[in-house]
């Protein structure tokens, strides 16, 4: 069962590479996991990403490969857990009040060092909120989500082309570094249909020297996360972070466009940087040279490259669906190199593109060109 | 003054052998364990290591360690093991059990661990007839957090979060949690022993046997609770905590709730 | 009873229970289990673990039922059987 071989060919509706054909988001992950070689899939149904475990539902059997669908999230994270000690290459979906659950679950995951993908659409919170597109799972993504000293590589696509992209590579990170890997996308990603040239990649196998596969004719193996002994406990997180830290070397992701020159620059991911852009595109035409700044691994997050932009601004524009996430770490990042503003919506609402340039109008008012008075 | 460890006399070299009757299993690490002096824990590793021995399935065995006194089970049991959450063993094994289809997988969890947290984990796991075994060691208490009220604590018990005693109208009843999972059609194996007397150490062994037996030849879920004493958490000795489930009994009485494979 | 056991080859010498005294943590359950009473805590004795370790009593009144390794949490005891037609 593990190991699996090369997957079929996907269905009609993703096979043609020559052409753009239409990808509903949450579809388009879920094949693209199951072309990476996903071995098994574990889920609960949840708005707006219950087409991703139906897919599977479809797929995974037709390729000979896992499905459970769960008792709750909590079911659906532990499947992952023991999966992935098993040596399997594990997919688990669900949106933000499902995500809540997987908590304590991710923390097992990193502390026993296993590589999961997880994805999260994110919708309107708190609590039960909307299923409208939200980007309020931020801090709970990138900060780790669980308890414990932990991060977790996250990844945040803008597009469903760059989502089918993006699954394939988490997977990798997940076991080039044996972490669990969330991948953030929202509900206008999972629900949307986008014209795209299907893009798959099936990272190669790894065989860890740790995968249980039965004792037979060598020591035992345990995964575990718990080492009751203070100094063995310190020592197993100091082994970690500098996993982390290898992984923020080597693992930042993030896009340009138009910083060149620009004055003001719009720090946005995933739905909001599609907004964004459109909001860049008609300011540059209204005379405001704003560009565009988008993160695409949140953790690590692209913190230098943007210090460094940053440098070169009179003000950075922060857009988000949210009350204010990312713009804490923009903050951090750019320490005070140029001021910094936000625009958010929360709800379930989208920010509109207009709404984003009268934010960038009132960022220029209150700020001077670097270099001085006008 | 610490004492030798007795070595046996010697004998003449054309001595014929003794007959080994019974011993430590080859399973079963040669260390000390953490448990509490009289604890059923060390009754039940040895018979789990005795039948995965027998039954010639430990070197393709992957178990799941639960949270509770006996979350060093693997300090103690030679096969490989990996650590769930609390309550969520079931699930994990669930994990393993569909990517490793052809692996021998069981859980070991307390009655906190499975009858609590763990509910809707090792319900939909029977519910599902999901191919793996649980051993489900039941002493009535939350033992390794100091002795809480637990879902499967009798009435009347004394408890550090019960300290008058466990009061129905209060802290609710006893929860039958392998009879309600015995209803399930996926539960292939459901039975209940004890490590009270040698002999139903005896035939709580034959029924760990039965329940790997009945995953082994595929016929779904299956479980074993073992009535366990806890000479700490109950604030008796080990010989008066041994006795006390005879009382327990009374509320969980022994036996085969389930075997389909019987059935036939 | 079980098969399962670590093999030791040993000569019979008449002494049918072997006993791990380091391991025992002096709970009693043999001494409570064993149907001719040969069993008891050696209170001379105190274990690395800091307890009163089993000792056995009587060799000749020991008939190798095992009842005592049955109940022991810590598989401290080894229980041998005289070779068939030998004395015990």
């Amino acid at each position: 069962m593990i190991a699996t071989s090369v997957p079929s060919r996907p269905p009609a509706a993703a096979r043609n590479a020559e052409r753009r054909v239409l990808l509903k988001g949450n579809e388009a992950l879920a094949e693209a996991a199951i072309q990476a070689g996903c071995d098994a899939y574990f889920g609960y149904p949840i708005t707006p990403q219950a087409e991703l475990l139906e897919w599977m539902a479809r797929r995974m059997p037709e390729e000979g490969r896992a499905f459970v669908q769960a008792e709750s999230e909590i079911g659906a994270i532990s499947m992952a857990l023991g999966a992935a000690a098993a040596g399997a290459r594990v997919l688990v979906s669900t949106s933000s009040p499902g995500f809540s659950l997987m908590a304590e679950g991710m923390s097992y995951l990193a502390g026993s060092e296993l590589p999961v993908v997880l994805v999260d659409v994110m919708r309107g919170g708190p609590g039960l909120g909307s299923i409208g597109p939200a980007q309020s799972d931020y801090l709970a993504a990138v900060k780790g989500h669980g308890h414990g000293d932990y991060r977790v590589p996250v990844l945040a696509p803008a597009s469903i082309a760059e989502g089918m992209v993006l699954m394939a590579d988490a997977f990798e990170i997940a076991e080039r570094y044996r972490t669990p890997v969330i991948l953030l996308a929202d509900g206008i990603l999972g629900q949307a249909m986008e014209p795209v040239v299907p893009t798959y990649r099936m990272p190669p196998r790894t065989d860890g020297d740790w995968v249980l596969s039965g004792a037979d004719g060598r020591p035992p193996r345990v995964v575990k996360s718990l080492h009751l002994r203070p100094e063995a406990l310190e020592a197993h997180n100091q082994h970690l972070q500098a996993k982390f830290s290898e992984i923020a070397a080597r693992e930042v992701r993030w896009e340009t466009e138009r910083l060149d020159g620009a004055e003001i620059g719009v720090v946005a991911y995933g739905v909001a940087a599609r907004v964004a852009r459109t909001a860049v595109g008609r300011a540059r035409d209204a005379g405001l040279a704003a560009g565009l700044f988008r993160p695409i691994s949140l953790w690590p997050f692209p913190s230098a490259a943007l210090a460094e932009a940053a440098s070169r601004l009179r003000a950075v524009l922060v857009v988000e669906l949210s009350a204010g996430q990312m713009v804490e770490d923009a903050r951090l990042a750019i320490e005070g190199r140029a001021p910094v503003f936000f625009h958010g919506r929360t709800g379930g609402m989208v920010p509109s593109p207009s709404e984003v340039v009268g934010a960038l109008r009132r960022a220029w008012a209150q700020t001077e060109p670097r270099g001085g008075t006008r | 003054m610490t004492v030798q460890a007795p070595v046996l006399p010697a004998a003449p070299a054309d001595a014929p052998p003794a007959r080994l009757i019974a011993g430590r299993p080859r399973l079963l690490e040669d260390r000390s364990t953490h448990y509490c002096p009289g604890c059923g824990h060390g009754v039940v590793h040895r018979l789990v290591a005795e039948v995965l021995d027998e039954l010639g399935v430990a070197g393709r065995t992957i178990a799941v360690a639960a949270v509770g006194c006996a979350v060093f089970a693997y300090d103690y049991l030679h096969v490989d093991f990996v650590e769930a959450q609390h309550g969520r063993a079931p699930a994990v094994a669930t994990g393993i059990r569909r990517v490793r289809p052809d692996h021998f997988v069981l859980t070991y969890q307390g009655d906190g661990d499975l009858a609590a947290i763990g509910t809707a984990e090792i319900v939909h796991a029977a519910a599902r007839g999901e191919r793996i075994t649980t051993i489900f060691v039941n002493n009535g208490t939350y033992g390794m957090t100091g002795g809480q009220l637990a879902p499967t604590s009798l009435l009347g018990q004394r408890t550090s979060s019960t300290p008058l005693g466990r009061d129905a109208r209060l802290n609710g009843y006893p929860i039958p949690i392998t009879e309600m999972l015995a209803l399930a059609p996926g539960t292939a194996y459901a039975a209940r022993g004890s490590v009270a007397t040698p002999s139903t150490i005896g035939r709580t062994k034959a029924m760990i046997r039965r329940a790997c037996e009945t995953q082994i030849e595929g016929l779904g879920f299956s479980i074993v609770e073992v009535l366990s004493n806890c000479p700490v958490g109950w604030g008796m000795t080990p010989v008066e905590s041994i006795a006390h489930l005879a009382e327990v009994a009374e509320t969980y009485p022994l036996g085969v709730l389930v075997d389909r494979g019987a059935e036939g | 009873m079980t098969l399962t056991a670590v093999a030791r080859s040993v000569p019979w010498t008449g002494i049918p229970v072997e006993i791990a005294s380091d391991r025992c943590k002096g709970c009693e359950l043999c001494v409570a289990a064993c149907p001719p009473k040969v069993l008891a805590l050696d209170l001379e004795a105190v274990n690395p673990l800091g307890h009163h370790p089993v000792r056995l009593l009587d060799a000749g009144r020991c008939t190798s039922c095992a009842f005592c390794a049955r109940v022991c949490p810590d598989a401290v005891l080894t229980v041998y059987a005289p070779p068939r037609g030998a004395r015990r």
